[in-house]
């Protein structure tokens, strides 16, 4: 299982490296003061769901979707590496995006450090939700389809959360609300956690019946 | 000698073609060849032996196992490099030294260095030959006793695969070794295989030792009056043109003594299959 995510790690590099680059530039305009620090997170969050889409197509294109099959792996703990490549890139993410908060709170260009945790940590878990709903979509449909599918979903979120905002007075309404206490914020993120951890569970298991039932 | 392929019955349905029923046996330390037209069911035939595509019945017995339980010791090429372009040669060795539990990192290096295969190359660098030869490296670097080759030798030129056909000679010199070669290119399973299986529309039309098949088997060029007086039975198939009559005789020697005024002619695999595909069954 570990040589099928090397795989998608290799393959994924030159993604990486861009990635990684990109993300240094949003870093470096949050240093300049152009946007806050915890919009960078937010950028991770949708470049990390991106990433298994693109292992996908990779996959296809090189017909290693066949050739793993071959392989003494076994259908589910190929779909299961894939999963934990996915987290990977995601706890990766999450960890770079703390360490740069670190150095910028250490700079003093954080006012509240806290803060810009909980929102790290939110949209890690963010980005490990749409990797849940999207894994069994490519499972089922293909990089291709699962592409449009995934932004169809993301826009219909997004429509959602203007369609329910506007009438609560906008984003200056949501700005205004408290923000929750540590002793809030632990059992709200433990159980996010745990819920998070189910959906993975339903989501793998949901991917795992897909890629099952698949003739290559 | 134990078999290293053996299908009982095997049938892949799908809702435009039907592959089988397929019985098939490879003997250890031997090349069976897999022949047939584009879309005869070469490729789905070694995906279904494989798990890769579900059979809808029969069963399929690799190295004396069940399919799951054998792919360690299954090297498989298909007809283009499974390796993605964003990876480098080396990549390989890493990620398939930790898939095989029997990966030989020395005998990989061995390979590239006998296919003049430099591991820091891209695999994006590298020619069609090139990535067939990387294929075929990967598929022999974690000592697999049985090959499983879709079109492995196709775009090479006649030296390197002069060179692949000399290592899957060595490769079933050990009888406990096994090779299905599907190709389009019968010259090289006229050097190489022990076995010839032909395959048409989905059907096993023949399956026998090659040597046999050469020698049973006779192309029939004649007139089309001759042709018309021949027993069917003695026949195949048949193809008439503008130009000539032809036609496949299943028994060269006996269709000779019936007939000592008509000549037969040896057949090659290529007549083989142009006077199955293109002639009328008789």
């Amino acid at each position: 299982m570990t040589g099928l995510i090397l795989k998608d790690l290799l393959i994924l590099r030159k993604s990486l490296r861009s990635y990684l680059m990109v993300v240094g530039i949003y870093m470096a305009l949050a240093f300049a003061g152009v946007w806050q620090a915890d919009f960078v997170g937010s950028f991770v969050a949708v470049m990390v769901a991106i990433l298994p889409m693109n292992v996908f197509a990779y996959d296809k294109q090189s017909k290693w979707d066949v050739y793993g099959l071959s392989l003494p792996v076994g259908r589910t703990r190929t779909v299961a590496a894939r999963y934990l490549t996915a987290l990977l890139l995601c706890l990766v993410s999450l960890a770079l995006v703390a360490v740069l908060g670190s150095v910028m709170n250490v700079l003093g260009l954080i006012e509240d450090p806290l803060s810009y945790m909980a929102s790290c940590a939110a949209c890690g878990l963010l980005a490990m939700l749409m990797n849940a709903i999207l894994l069994p979509f490519l499972y089922k449909f293909g990089a291709e389809r699962a592409r449009l599918m995934f932004y169809a979903v993301m826009g219909a979120i997004f429509l959602l959360g203007v369609v329910v905002m506007i009438p609560m007075g906008g984003l200056e309404q949501l700005k205004a609300l408290e923000a929750p206490t540590m002793s809030q914020a632990i059992p709200i993120g433990a159980a996010a956690v745990v819920l998070l951890v189910l959906f993975f569970l339903v989501s793998f298991l949901l991917s795992l019946h897909f890629y099952s039932k698949q003739d290559v | 000698m134990t078999n290293c392929i053996e299908l009982k019955g095997l049938v892949k349905e799908y809702k435009t073609f039907t592959l089988g029923p397929i019985d098939l046996k490879v003997p250890g330390g031997s090349i069976l060849g897999l022949i047939g037209e584009n879309g005869a069911g070469k490729t789905t035939l070694i995906k279904s032996m494989l798990g890769i595509v579900r059979p809808t019945a029969g069963s399929v017995a690799l190295l004396g196992t069940q399919p799951d339980q054998a792919k360690e010791d299954i090297g498989i090429v298909l007809d283009d490099c499974f390796f993605s372009e964003h990876l480098r040669i080396k990549d390989v060795d890493s990620v398939l030294s930790r898939v095989f539990r029997s990966w030989d990192k020395a005998l990989f290096r061995d390979y590239l260095d006998k296919f003049g295969l430099a591991g820091t190359k891209d695999i994006k660098e590298l020619s069609r030959g090139m990535r067939m030869k990387l294929s075929l490296a990967a598929a022999l670097a974690h000592r697999p006793r049985l090959l499983l080759l879709d079109e492995a030798t196709a775009g090479l030129d006649p030296v390197v695969r002069e060179e692949i056909l000399d290592e899957f000679l060595a490769f079933v010199s050990d009888e406990e070794h096994g090779i299905l070669i599907s190709s389009h290119i019968t010259s090289d399973l006229e050097k190489a295989a022990d076995y010839i299986a032909y395959l048409h529309q989905g059907k096993l039309l023949l399956c026998d030792e090659k040597d046999r098949l050469l020698e049973r088997y006779g192309r029939l060029v004649c007139a089309k009056a001759d042709l018309e007086q021949v027993d069917r039975s003695y026949l195949v198939s048949a193809r008439k043109t503008q130009f000539s009559t032809e036609a496949l005789v299943r028994d060269r020697a006996a269709f000779s003594r019936r007939y000592p005024r008509l000549t037969v002619e040896p057949v090659t695999l290529d007549e083989m299959m142009v006077l199955v595909v293109k002639g009328e069954s008789v």
